[in-house]
């Protein structure tokens, strides 16, 4: 991280954790349940083969990254980080209201279970095939956006392996309270983790696209804070503003 | 084949999942572009229009969203 100042570095490694925690909670549940029906074989073996494809993404993408001229780089990913980050915090506002439900680990995990006991009587492959598959595809789906988010905080100041490592780090906390509680991490407050990494990307997503753009930002690095406390600002602003009488509101 | 699709679906979700919210951030990019380059605007003036546009857009659309919901 030579010549990167904390104030970028931070919120990168932030953004990714928080990120990441969410994803991976996420294909943790799938992954469960497939090893609660199954075993942990298909479990382990769909979770490596997807592990496996992700990482040779990254290295067949890596080096495009590299070549591609700085500018396009910012704006591109500038652009898919407001699309991506103005989403996440869109639905956390409506979650957070009532409006739409918030996600729930126990059901996902109950879900799950049902699925793949309905799709082996359905099926003439075998349980352990359709459950290594579903945890293969649950790992690749959570893992695409966890390398995005990765790239889209770390490419525009060299910091992919600082953000990688927060990415990391997530994986690590997940697989190890995972393996003690052994069930659903349910307890997880998704949606105001959500909510914290929708303010972070939509306030690098404004930082790079400027960027991209031409623009020159005052104080540099330090705007992304300012940017953050805007976003934060705002979609706090607007929960309060339609939030519903009536409406239970969990986090 | 199943795959891809999902895959393509997810890849769909994560950042084109609302069409407003989607279309409104491209557009306002884009505007930003032109002022930028074609009518040689001060960047950093469009900058700061581009971070109001972004407020303003992401008010917008969960306000517009909630009402709809909330009235279904």
């Amino acid at each position: 991280m030579d010549g990167v100042s904390w104030s970028v570095a931070a919120p990168a490694v932030g953004a990714a954790f928080a990120a990441s925690l969410v994803e991976v909670v996420e294909a943790f549940t799938i992954v469960l349940a497939v090893s609660t029906l199954r075993g942990w074989r298909p479990a382990v073996s769909g979770t490596l083969a997807a592990l496996t494809l992700l990482g040779l993404l990254v290295l067949a993408l890596g080096p495009l990254l590299e070549r591609a001229p700085l500018h396009l780089l910012q704006l591109v990913i500038g652009v898919l980080l407001l699309l991506f980050g103005m989403g996440w915090l869109r639905k956390a506002v409506l979650r957070s209201i009532g409006v739409i439900p918030l996600h729930d680990e126990e059901v996902a995990f109950a879900a799950e279970k049902a699925h793949l006991a309905d799709a082996a009587q359905r099926r003439d492959e075998s349980l352990n095939w359709i459950a290594g598959m579903a945890a293969f595809k649950a790992v690749l789906l959570e893992g695409l956006e966890v390398i995005f988010i990765v790239i889209a905080v770390g490419a525009g100041r060299g910091l992919l392996g600082a953000a990688a490592l927060g990415a990391l780090a997530a994986c690590i906390a997940v697989l190890a309270i995972g393996a003690i509680v052994h069930r659903p991490l349910s307890k997880v407050p998704e949606n105001t983790l959500k909510f914290g990494v929708g303010v972070m990307l939509s306030a690098f997503g404004v930082f790079w696209t400027g960027e991209g753009l031409g623009v020159e930002w005052p104080g540099g690095d330090i705007m992304l804070f300012v940017f953050a406390a805007l976003f934060l600002a705002t979609g706090a602003g607007m929960t309060r503003l339609l939030r519903r009488p009536a409406a239970e509101v969990v986090q | 084949m199943n795959l891809l699709q999902d895959v393509a679906k997810e890849l769909f979700s994560m950042f084109l999942a609302d069409a407003k919210l989607s279309g409104a951030i491209l557009a306002l990019v884009a505007g930003a572009a032109v002022l930028i380059d074609v009518e040689g605007l001060n960047p950093m003036t469009v900058g700061f229009g581009l971070l109001l546009g972004c407020l303003a857009i992401l008010a917008a659309v969960t306000a517009v969203e909630a009402k709809q919901r909330n009235r279904n």
